[in-house]
């Protein structure tokens, strides 16, 4: 179920209609007014008037209903009830410590919902190219446990501990957050990230990314058509491993044309590395956005011309954010006003990105609307590159 | 990572740590005045003033959660309190809004009529007064709420106390109130409609305002010519949703107004609305 501005939505599952049993069940939606709150588990009856149409590509009708009644309440496992409850009092910390929009926006960026957003800020994200930080990338949740094994690394914790608390904060954060697809692929990754550190071999991207993308699609192979956070943040990782290097060189012997910068090769140590850094996060944004491109263009209607810089200084901070809010919504489990502190500091790094993504969004001509690419050209495309890269890593293998 | 770059992470810290002193400092030494809001949150009500002792009011909520990006913009970010609540009627387009206000916010005291009324969103707000253990207020003409030397609301409607009464239009139990800030002042009508304003207009209550809040979002119900006429205000504010399904503000009452000779502003077209008085006078923001 979820909550929005206009009233509550259930996302029920069909399966029985006029006493005929539907195989395989069929998805409706159900339309509540905002009150009374119903939690998950409520069982209710609703009537209504019945629209059969389809929503998202993959529900049978809506039923906007003018009466309900909760009818009682679904037994359920004692740790599904805890997890419930625990993610619902996650939710409560945010909103007590934080104001909105920044409240909206941590949830967003933590628990990859969308629906506490104002659409303005939406349509911003848009326009400089930076949805993909709501919905949760593996990446991400990666530099959040890098993030917490130097932390705690620097307080000088054992390795072996350092890297159970990690990983069981990573398991804690999706069970508390609930399991979204985006958000166990994610979790999947960072934890093989851990595992590869402790028993030391080197991690794969690619492999992590394979073995992400088999087990997900093994438990719902639904989300590979329906899931938009699934496709685009699969692609966008996929263009880190594959492009990032291509990119980088182009970038590489761009910078060595530049006829000011010819002969002055020998910067100083620090400088160049700055450099270097700039350089990585610059090629591997580029390399991400190239491989979303054409599935963009076809889900959002065009293309975001900043996003390449606008992404280079919002997603620097996205990982501190995120280990913030994750702070912060713990600790409020233990003590409020700690948690108010620690949500001092997410309130920060919130408005900075919030600042950053409302200036960017504001210089003239930064989305360019495109119209003309088919579900069928984006399929060519994906395909096309596949098969070429397919065909050069056969030649690279004979020569 | 961290512990190679120590220096930087310092740096990072104590730029941050400056930019939110120095925000804190200008925020309690500019010279303050007082700030009313009308928040443009589509079609319902909601207004929040902050008094240059920094006490805050917000009357009604909106139909929406719209209110909480409005009231994190318009308050500093470290403060998680609002010291009155007025809550006019309990209609979902003043009332829901208030609900996630009330969860998130620690509220000082809530001023309502306490009329009932059988809906599941003011079940829910009541059941929240309780666990929350919020100090409630039942609005009667004759009440003073003092915000500070200078400033404060005097309840006009309703004339006696209301709780637990039965009303058939919900609107009769509205909680009108003037706010006065030295010699400026503000008129909120709420919902209220034209047999309420007879009835301050009859009973000669101080209506005298700067800005009148029309009644009922400009409908043809509210905004009497008598009102107008005993208000005699500079500026009146309606708060309004774009193309809402009632048609309001109806023409005849926007045309009342003009005649009146009063600049008119809306949320509908004008978005948020923002006054400021300096206890002398009261100047619209652009």
């Amino acid at each position: 179920m979820r909550i929005t501005d206009k009233g509550q939505i259930l996302f029920v599952d069909m399966k029985e209609i006029n006493g005929r049993v539907l195989t395989p069940s069929r998805s409706i939606l159900i339309f509540l007014r905002p009150y009374p709150r119903y939690e998950e588990g409520d069982m209710i009856a609703a009537e209504g008037l019945f629209e059969q149409k389809p929503y998202d590509g993959k529900t049978f009708g809506i039923l906007f209903a003018s009466r309900e009644e909760k009818i009682g309440r679904e037994t359920q496992h004692i740790i599904m009830r805890a997890l419930r409850k625990s993610r619902s009092v996650f939710e409560s910390n945010l909103n007590a410590t934080l104001p909105e929009p920044h409240a909206g926006f941590m949830k967003g960026l933590l628990l990859g919902e969308k629906t506490a957003l104002p659409t303005d800020l939406l349509e911003k994200f848009k326009i400089t190219g930076t949805s993909h930080i709501i919905a949760l990338s593996g990446y991400n949740i990666t530099l959040v446990g890098a993030l917490l094994v130097d932390v705690m690394l620097f307080l000088t914790i054992p390795f072996w501990l350092t890297f159970w608390i990690a990983s069981g904060s990573i398991i804690l954060f999706v069970l508390i957050t609930g399991v979204a697809s985006s958000l166990a692929r994610a979790a999947i990754m960072g934890i093989l990230v851990l595992v590869a550190g402790r028993v030391g071999r080197p991690y794969h991207m690619t492999n992590a990314l394979a073995f992400a993308g088999v087990l997900m699609l093994a438990v719902n192979p639904y989300v590979l058509r329906f899931d938009i956070g699934f496709q685009l943040s699969f692609l966008a990782t996929l263009g880190l491993v594959y492009l990032t290097g291509p990119v980088d060189h182009a970038i590489s012997s761009w910078i060595a044309r530049i006829r000011w910068l010819r002969g002055k090769n020998v910067l100083p140590q620090k400088e160049r590395s700055v450099l270097i850094t700039v350089k990585k996060i610059a090629s591997e944004t580029i390399a991400a956005q190239l491989a979303v491109l054409p599935l963009v263009l076809y889900l959002f209607g065009g293309v975001s011309v900043v996003a390449p810089v606008s992404n280079l200084f919002v997603l620097a901070l996205v990982p501190s954010a995120m280990a913030m809010g994750f702070l912060t919504g713990i600790a409020g489990f233990l003590w409020h006003p700690l948690s108010q502190v620690l949500g001092w500091g997410a309130w920060i790094i919130l408005e900075y990105e919030l600042r950053v993504i409302d200036f960017f969004a504001h210089i003239p001509l930064s989305f360019i609307s495109v119209s003309f690419v088919g579900f069928i050209g984006v399929i060519a495309v994906y395909t096309g590159v596949a098969l070429r890269h397919r065909i050069i890593g056969i030649k690279n293998k004979t020569s | 990572m961290i512990r190679r770059n120590i220096p930087a992470f310092l740096f990072l810290f104590s730029a941050l740590s400056c930019i939110v002193i120095w925000y804190t400092v200008y925020y309690y030494e500019a010279p303050r005045h007082l700030a009313i809001h009308f928040f443009d949150v589509g079609q319902g009500d909601s207004i929040f003033l902050e008094l240059p002792n920094h006490r805050q009011v917000l009357i009604d909520g909106g139909p929406t959660n719209a209110v909480l990006a409005k009231l994190g913009n318009a308050m500093p970010f470290w403060d998680r309190t609002i010291d009155l609540v007025i809550l006019t009627h309990p209609h979902a387009d003043h009332l829901d809004g208030l609900i996630e206000v009330l969860k998130r916010y620690e509220v000082g005291m809530v001023l309502e009529s306490g009329a009932a009324y059988a809906t599941p969103d003011y079940d829910e707000w009541n059941k929240l007064l309780r666990t929350t253990h919020t100090r409630v207020v039942y609005a009667h003409a004759g009440q003073h709420i003092m915000l500070s030397k200078e400033s404060g609301f005097d309840i006009l409607y309703p004339f006696e106390n209301a709780a637990e009464k039965r009303f058939t239009n919900i609107h009769d139990s509205m909680v009108v109130s003037r706010f006065f800030y030295g010699s400026t002042s503000v008129l909120f009508m709420g919902d209220a409609e034209r047999p309420v304003e007879y009835q301050l207009v009859g009973v000669g209550a101080h209506l005298a305002a700067d800005i009148l809040k029309a009644g009922h979002h400009g409908s043809k119900t509210s905004t009497t010519q008598a009102l107008l006429d005993a208000v005699r205000p500079h500026f009146s504010a309606i708060s309004v949703g774009r193309k809402n399904r009632y048609g309001h503000p109806h023409q005849d009452v926007v045309d009342r107004i003009a005649a009146a000779g009063i600049s008119l502003f809306r949320t509908d077209t004008n978005g948020d609305i923002i006054f400021e008085s300096d206890g002398m006078r009261m100047i619209p923001l652009p």
